[in-house]
């Protein structure tokens, strides 16, 4: 008592937050070890419900009652992640991000009392292929769990990172084969010198395990409806069944030729209970899948493309994530790459322990003369929206995907009318060359440009984006040298909570801004009698300018309110 | 900043020393430890091995002059390009042949900025110095082919376009430029398959984004339309494929669909085209429809306007019907918003066709039968005909209802083809047998708003005396 808590732990764990199981680890005493959870097991399933008596349930006994009660438990969210799908869970409905917070807040609780300590910082895994709104989508979830989410790391490098801290002195191309329950990530490192640089990464966000059950499923339940003419449409229940079977089937499998799959009343027909029995043989489940597994060949392909070398090229090559479980899939991988893909890290473990070599090397765990470093790869394109000769939304792209970060690029745009005297920086992330399908992730005007003839003034447009997502854009004005910076944190959830700012009048320099924000509500009312597509987007953006002049003035940024206040007049003016 | 200098190299250093000194260097200034420094090492290590890398990849091995001088004028060239500032970089180029003569690497860049600042005919004369100077790289081939497509010279780039594309020139925008040159040259089929080599290509690409391979196959489905009709059926299977396979990532990019074919409506001439063309938006439609919900509403009636701009296209262009039938389309079919001019429109049409009853007629047999969009809207007017028994008596009263409309809206075709039927109008009509006058319009006030349209008082516009 009496001590004051101001300062965060010093310790951060690594989380691989996965669409079937949640590990977490934390490097310690010289390497990363497995955090066990409240019943001594460091596996944990992806699974929250509510029990009988409407408590939380998470782990363990979220996935137990999933076939008693399919309504109330929840599985593979991951999935859904960055979608805006609802959940049901028993009577209540939930975003994707408040479900994995769940899990996460229970990784936080079993961290906290195995470690003995109050953990609240995470390197969080994310599949490769995730995009900035499934990654935002799992920063949030970490925030709202309480957790300061200090890196997203790709789930392919951490592995890589797992098996490179046992290999450092090994010179290699490495090939990280990730087939996970519900995506595939291929990943194409190179360790040199301790030093582990990711090349290239590919992959399918929509192929994993589950589709493997699913098609297993699908089998068995056209057997059963075939010989006994019921349908199981519509069964919530019996469906959770066979999926829990079939995935059990697919397990059983992988050690050996065939399995009994049998589940007693599983449907009835005419008060007569009807059974499921069936014998699969590996070829039969192997036949099922073949096509799912040769899918993975397209990226691989890429990978060694992008990263200049060929097949044979590559040393050693790495399968991670429990499907890699499957016989079929590494056989399928020697065959097109003829080369034996390696067992040597644990499928399971070795995502959250280089996650948490990672946390290790944020934290100063790991020495950087001799351990350990890593370089990392920006996941996806970075420009602003430039007029070419066909549009004049055209996305120009100032720092490609896949380039080693920390990076700062440059890009000179001329001026596109005669007197030109603003220009207006709008900011996006993605894969089009389309700007606005691309995801806006800011603007501002650059103004006081010299009246010149088109094309006689130029603006130099400076990105720089660093490892801890931060992305800061700056223009200069070439001829005059007047600057204009901003920044953008991407790993700050976007859609961040509004804060309450009813009491922006008790802020010291609310009489300032009184008087905008007065006239301002009186023409949205106004605005807001009005119909019309325009009126409606005009009060659109001034009920938000408002807000953000309030938020402002309350937290006493001063520039920001004057900026704001300025924006609210021109808005004003127009209207 | 001199790479050589920044990652500690020779000048002659091979690619391993300078690999080695690069891992090196990011031990010691790792991203965590020193971010500046590092993105130096980074940049140094980029170049030296991209400048190789780079031009491997376009097959290159530029010729520069070995020394201080032309390693100045080099890097001044790459530093003033990468600033888009090309009139500097070709001035320094054009120097550099001055001096030099014509070295391989000086012509290249000033090609390239050629290209990128307009000049593209001066562009097309250096790469054809350079293929006669190199004539074993086919990437100047590849470039010339693509300059003269953009100066404009068809026949020119499309003879070297076939030569670059036989020498193995087949990256993405390379293909796109040559489809678009195929087509231009009224080669289409030629085109659709070059356009379908670019497109497999592109969805090899990681991170292939969903709307360009749309339009990619936009364009497949457009350029074979100009072709024959088997090919036309084919590429319109393909497109089918294409949505089916991307039917939930589509559902955003569903106006662009829209878009594909509204362009492919202008494209189809002959009658079969059509058929296809309806018939795959009717898939189309089963494919992208969502499941319920106003999005639905909103969707079924963009689709609902495609398939009439179809009908009515195939429509214009069927010789066994009369102009009368087209606009009888657009006034039953198209214009149905409840306006006063619409039904002034409806009004028009309806006498237009009256004046042909009953010679029409075996063209409404051929709108029953194939045109079922159009018969939908026209077949209540149609039994109207063929039941009235007095049709003179219901176009005096259609043309009574359209002279009150034709007071306010004037454009209409009727009076235009039977000014017999105009009748002189007259303020005043007098009743012959007790010399009382009706007027055969109600009287307009002072004070009343002018009848005009004006928005004036009456005595204030036509009024005025």
């Amino acid at each position: 008592m009496g001590e004051i808590k101001n300062e965060k732990s010093r310790t951060i764990i690594g989380i691989d937050l996965g669409t079937a199981t949640t590990e977490a680890a934390i490097y310690r005493h010289g390497k990363p070890e497995m955090i066990p959870s409240f019943n001594g097991s460091v596996v944990t399933p992806s699974a929250v419900g509510v029990d009988e008596s409407g408590n939380l349930v998470i782990g363990e006994k979220a996935k137990a009652q999933f076939i008693m009660a399919p309504e109330r438990t929840v599985i593979e969210v991951k999935r859904k992640l960055g979608t805006g799908e609802k959940i049901s869970m028993g009577r209540q409905t939930f975003s994707p991000v408040e479900l994995s917070a769940m899990l996460l807040e229970y990784v936080k609780r079993y961290a906290s009392q195995y470690l003995d300590e109050d953990i609240d910082r995470a390197v969080i895994s994310v599949p490769a292929y995730f995009d900035d709104i499934q990654r935002q989508a799992v920063v949030e979830a970490g925030k709202r769990a309480g957790f300061e989410v200090e890196r997203i790391i790709n789930e392919p490098t951490a592995a890589a990172l797992s098996y490179g801290i046992d290999h450092l002195e090994e010179e290699s191309y490495i090939l990280i084969y990730d087939l996970g329950g519900g995506t595939f990530d291929v990943t194409l490192l190179e360790l040199f010198d301790g030093v582990l640089e990711v090349k290239a990464s590919s992959g399918d966000n929509r192929l994993g395990g589950k589709d493997f059950d699913e098609r297993l499923m699908g089998w068995l339940r056209k057997r059963f409806e075939e010989k006994n003419g019921v349908s199981l449409d519509g069964d919530v229940h019996s469906m959770a069944r066979l999926k829990e079977q079939a995935e059990a089937c697919k397990v059983a499998l992988s050690s050996q030729e065939e399995a009994a799959v049998s589940i007693p009343f599983l449907a009835e027909k005419g008060g007569v209970p009807l059974a499921l029995e069936e014998t699969v043989t590996r070829s039969l489940f192997e036949e099922l899948i073949k096509d799912l597994v040769s899918r993975t060949h397209d990226p691989i392909q890429v990978v060694l493309e992008d990263g200049k070398i060929g097949k044979e090229d590559l040393d050693l090559i790495l399968l991670v994530g429990g499907s890699t479980r499957v016989p079929l899939v590494a056989r399928d991988i020697e065959e097109f790459l003829g080369m034996e893909p390696k067992g040597e890290i644990d499928p399971d473990y070795s995502v959250a322990m280089g996650a948490a070599i990672q946390a290790g090397i944020i934290a100063g765990e790991i020495d950087s003369d001799t351990g350990i470093i890593m370089t990392d790869v920006n996941p996806y394109t970075l420009g602003i929206r430039t007029i070419d000769d066909h549009s004049d939304d055209f996305m120009s792209v100032i720092i490609p995907r896949n380039v080693t970060i920390p990076v700062t690029r440059h890009q000179v745009y001329y001026t596109v009318v005669p007197g030109q005297s603003a220009a207006g920086i709008e900011i996006y992330q993605g894969e089009s060359r389309t700007a606005s399908r691309n995801h806006l992730l800011g603007k501002f005007t650059i103004d006081g440009i010299p009246a010149a003839p088109a094309g006689a003034e130029s603006v130099d447009v400076a990105f720089s984006y660093n490892q801890n997502g931060m992305l800061s854009v700056t223009a200069t004005l070439m001829s005059t040298g007047k600057e204009m910076a901003v920044s953008i944190d991407m790993m700050a959830a976007v859609r961040e909570e509004r804060v309450d700012v009813s009491q922006w009048k008790t802020s010291a320099f609310a009489g300032d801004y009184r008087g905008v924000v007065r006239r301002a509500e009186k023409a949205l009312k106004e605005l807001e009698r009005e119909v019309g597509e325009d009126s409606r987007d005009m009060a659109r953006e001034l009920e938000e300018l408002i807000y953000q002049l309030k938020k402002a003035v309350m937290e006493e940024d001063l520039d920001q309110a004057d900026r704001l206040e300025e924006e609210i007049r021109d808005l004003m003016e127009e209207i | 900043m001199d790479y050589y200098e920044v990652l500690g190299v020779d000048r002659d250093a091979d690619q391993k020393a300078i690999k080695k000194a690069y891992f090196r260097l990011v031990r010691q200034y790792s991203p965590e430890k020193d971010p500046e420094r590092f993105q130096q090492i980074r940049e140094a290590y980029e170049n030296l091995t991209a400048a190789e890398g780079g031009q491997e990849k376009e097959g290159l091995m530029l010729q520069f002059p070995a020394d201080p001088m032309g390693d100045w004028m080099r890097e001044e060239i790459v530093t003033l390009m990468r600033y888009r500032d090309y009139k500097g970089a070709m001035k320094v180029a054009e120097r550099g042949i001055d001096h030099y003569g014509e070295m391989e690497g000086f012509l290249y860049f000033l090609a390239i900025c050629q290209i990128r600042a307009g000049n593209t005919g001066k562009a097309a004369k250096n790469f054809e110095r350079l293929i006669q100077l190199f004539p074993e790289k086919s990437v100047y081939k590849r470039r010339l082919a693509m300059a003269y497509y953009e100066r404009g010279y068809g026949k020119k780039a499309y003879e070297a376009f076939g030569k670059a594309y036989e020498e193995g020139c087949k990256d993405y925008d390379f293909l796109n430029m040559y489809a678009m040159c195929c087509r231009d040259r009224g080669k289409s089929a030629q085109g659709v398959a070059i356009l379908k080599e670019a497109t497999r290509l592109l969805e090899k690409t990681p991170g292939w984004d969903l709307y360009e391979l749309l339009d990619n196959f936009g364009g497949i489905l457009l350029m074979a339309a100009a072709g024959d009709d088997k090919g036309f059926a084919e590429a319109a299977e393909s497109f089918e494929r294409f949505l089916t396979k991307n039917q939930a990532g589509l559902r955003e990019y569903t106006e662009d669909v829209l878009q594909v074919f509204a362009a492919l409506i202008w494209q189809c001439k002959p009658q079969s085209k059509f058929q296809i063309t309806m018939d795959l938006v009717q898939r189309a439609e089963a494919i992208l429809a969502p499941e319920k919900g106003r999005e639905r509403d909103a969707f079924r009636e963009d689709w609902k306007l495609l398939k009439q701009e179809i009908e009515y296209r195939r429509l214009e262009g069927d010789p066994r019907l009369t102009d009368v039938m087209a606009e009888a389309y657009e006034a039953f079919v198209k214009s149905h918003k409840d306006s006063s001019i619409a039904r002034y429109i409806l009004r028009d049409t309806q006498l237009c066709v009256l004046e042909e009853w009953p010679k029409i007629k075996a063209q409404f047999e051929i709108v029953k039968k194939e045109y079922p969009i159009f018969w939908e809207k026209l077949k209540d007017f149609a039994y109207t005909l063929e039941h009235t028994q007095d049709l003179e008596r219901l176009r005096q009263q259609y043309q009574k209802d359209y002279d009150r409309r034709e007071k306010f809206i004037s454009g209409g075709y009727y009076y235009e083809r039977y000014p017999h039927r105009r009748q002189v109008q007259m303020a005043v009509q007098w009743s012959g047998e007790d010399g009382t006058y009706t007027r055969s319009q109600p009287k307009v006030g002072r004070n009343d708003p002018c009848p005009c349209g004006s928005g004036k008082k009456y005595k204030n516009c036509c009024g005025r005396k």
